[in-house]
């Protein structure tokens, strides 16, 4: 319990630590407007990160397996969402609109899986509450069952732009779905070798991604990439007058806010689904497999299904991450998915804790943190021009620096626990 | 069913090539329900690759494993342990960075918390199977005088409690067989003896049969019956402790040629 409460004091010290030392360098810019909006900008590119994080996290942290690749899950969300959307829009947005088959099959879908929602997040309450378990299965599969025709009845008939949103929800679907896809796979096929060989076959599996983004310009136009994909959220807040106002009233860009607001939003929800399942006994038997795979198999434990669920879930977070992203900037290009992401994670992962969701956020705010203030020096007035052309070095030199110190002084990470360190294998 | 004195397991001419090695060479062997099974024999008998290939960890070059009249040869070792065949390790597999309950916790098979799904669409469920589980380790700690170590990282215990352990996790799954490797080697004497009492009074109380594999002689003529004694891949012979002290092969087997 009390470790619990430390390592919340830690992810609020790191939050007030990076984003106040951001605002005093905000501080100093003229432009006011700017100033929060470039904060939520920070917070969302953290969102996207730890997100990636919490990804891995899942996989080495609880099932000990090293994904070099993790890369490629989000480029494989991320373009899979981007190519759908733009290649098919042109075919799939007018087969929506009114009253055709195929719109209320996509419509039926859609309601589908907000009713899901509904009902998954109703049952959390419902269980709380209800004596029987049938009892609040029913209360909460009627609530999801209401969602879904409430939310059918109100789609139906689309119109130019919910046929657009149902699109990109496909793609987002798509998206995950073949990121997920991939993870399967490339477990299959590389989970039969020992540990370290399977780091190596993921960043052979990421180099593959890369590679053929970069080259089956028919499907992902190269190297030029996928301009102005369509962004949800962007246009969301740029046509809802609460939005605009609410952001009005804390003097940033409502589109901005929307971002922050969706990006934290994702985060807050894959660290509070990881952690029951981290917490309940499918972490358990995770944790097991990682310390002794023979000791688990030998307690009936099927290791293959379970290094596989953790590969899967964390290719469906890097996918997140990755339509994140490109709704964040609105384009994609295979230069997006370097290797360098994939360290990045790890860094954070390190430099947070392994082992620990809460280590791969607090790790995602301080990078990022560390990125920005080191980029936000060359504002100080002593720079000139000069020096701000050459300021991305030192960023990179001083995240180094961070993670040589945090190895050398606290190799257990920010949030990790030294005793489970120092024991081992 | 399960009868006492029935044929629990059995191989069948059971063989394993390691290249132009022949570690286990056509071992044909039948344990009886509720014995004490103790396999002997010089080092590099085979006796621990026998061993590996009766919890699975191996798959034979040939010849067939038989528990409880079903062929599990091809079965891999995790499925065999949900038939009822636990083990323990020759050195201490305790699971590190997890707690001694947790170690228990885990053991027993089809919790539904176990499954992805589990903690989030029955949470209820979960929360009651594992006050269960609970109950049922710290029942478990209390047999193996563990209670005051439940909440310590496994990986803190010493040898002899890593044991303990292991024998109490295995437990845990209410196993029909439990396979023990090297049970007493690196455990103190007293902690030893103990360890075999406990062996002892599970076998005549819940009828668990256990077969194990120990270089400790004096502790298996004292406890086993019957007594295995391997040499170079082979069954040299298999009797009480008398028979077995006796016979002029093992003697051979143990001082090699010279005798």
């Amino acid at each position: 319990m009390r470790r619990g409460v430390r390592e919340w004091l830690v992810l609020a010290g790191t939050l007030v630590v990076v984003f106040g030392g951001l605002s005093l360098f905000g501080l100093m810019s003229p432009d006011h407007a700017l100033r929060g909006t470039y904060l939520l900008g920070v917070a969302m590119t953290v969102a996207i990160y730890a997100l990636l994080a919490l990804g891995l996290s899942v996989e080495m942290g609880y099932a000990g397996l090293l994904n070099f690749g993790h890369v490629a899950f989000m480029g494989l969300g991320a373009y899979g969402a981007a190519v759908f959307v733009l290649k098919q829009r042109d075919a799939v947005v007018p087969a929506l609109q009114g009253a055709q088959p195929w719109a209320f099959a996509v419509i039926a879908l859609i309601a589908l899986c907000l009713g899901f929602l509904v009902y998954a997040l109703a049952l959390q309450v419902a269980q709380r509450f209800a004596k029987r378990r049938r009892v609040a299965i029913g209360i909460a599969a009627a609530l999801g069952l209401a969602a879904a025709i409430y939310a059918g009845a109100t789609m139906y008939p689309l119109g130019p732009r919910g046929a657009l949103n149902a699109t990109v929800f496909l793609g987002v679907l798509i998206g995950i779905a073949a990121s997920t896809l991939a993870g399967l796979v490339v477990g299959l096929a590389g989970l039969r070798l020992r540990e370290d060989y399977l780091a190596i076959a993921t960043l052979g599996f990421s180099q593959v991604v890369f590679l053929l983004t970069l080259n089956e310009a028919d499907i992902t136009n190269g190297s030029q990439g996928i301009q102005s994909v369509p962004r949800p959220i962007f246009d969301w807040a740029t046509h809802t007058q609460w939005m605009k106002d609410l952001a009005k009233h804390w003097n940033v860009l409502p589109t901005g806010l929307a971002n922050a607001a969706m990006g934290i939003l994702c985060v807050a929800i894959a660290f509070v689904l990881l952690e029951t399942l981290a917490r309940a006994p499918w972490g358990r038997v995770l944790k097991a497999i990682r310390e002794d795979e023979d000791v688990a198999a030998s307690l009936g434990k099927n290791a293959l299904l379970y290094k596989l669920q953790a590969l899967m879930i964390g290719s469906a977070l890097a996918a997140v991450a990755g339509i994140l992203f490109i709704w964040n900037v609105a384009s994609v290009v295979p230069e997006d998915f370097l290797a360098i992401v994939t360290f990045y994670s790890f860094a954070i992962l390190v430099l947070g804790g392994v082992g620990n969701h809460k280590g791969a956020i607090v790790g995602a705010i301080l990078i990022w943190g560390i990125f920005e203030l080191a980029g936000n020096l060359t504002s100080l007035p002593f720079f000139t021009q000069h020096h701000i052309a050459f300021a991305g070095p030192p960023q990179a030199i001083l995240v180094g620096l961070v993670l040589i110190l945090v190895v050398m002084l606290r190799p257990q990470g920010l949030v990790g626990s030294k005793e489970e360190m120092s024991l081992g294998k | 069913m399960a009868n006492e004195g029935d044929i629990i397991l059995e191989t069948v001419d059971l063989r394993k090539q390691f290249g132009g090695l022949k570690a286990v060479d056509g071992v044909t062997l039948k344990v009886r329900r509720g014995t004490l099974t103790g396999i002997i024999g010089p080092n590099g008998a085979g006796k621990t690759t026998y061993f590996n290939l009766l919890a699975g960890a191996y798959r034979p070059t040939s010849g067939k494993v038989l528990f409880e009249g079903q062929d599990v040869t091809r079965l891999a070792a995790w499925r065999r342990a949900r038939r009822g065949i636990a083990r323990t390790f020759q050195l201490t597999r305790a699971l590190s960075r997890m707690t001694v309950r947790e170690n228990l916790m885990l053991a027993p098979d089809g919790q539904v918390g176990e499954r992805v799904w589990g903690p989030l669409f029955a949470a209820p469920q979960v929360r009651h199977e594992e006050e269960a589980l609970r109950r049922k380790a710290d029942e478990m700690l209390s047999l193996f005088e563990l209670t005051r170590l439940a909440d310590s990282y496994a990986g803190s215990l010493s040898g002899g409690q890593k044991k303990l352990l292991e024998l109490a996790r295995a437990l845990m799954r209410e196993p029909r067989l439990v396979l023990m490797d090297e049970p007493m080697a690196g455990v103190n004497p007293t902690l030893a003896r103990k360890l075999l009492d406990k062996v002892e009074a599970l076998r005549r109380e819940r009828g668990i049969t256990f077969v194990l594999v120990e270089h400790n002689l004096e502790a298996v003529f004292e406890r086993c019956h019957p007594i295995v004694v391997m040499a170079t891949g082979r069954k040299l012979i298999e009797g009480d402790a008398a028979t077995v002290r006796a016979h002029p092969d093992v003697i051979e087997a143990y001082l090699g040629g010279a005798a």
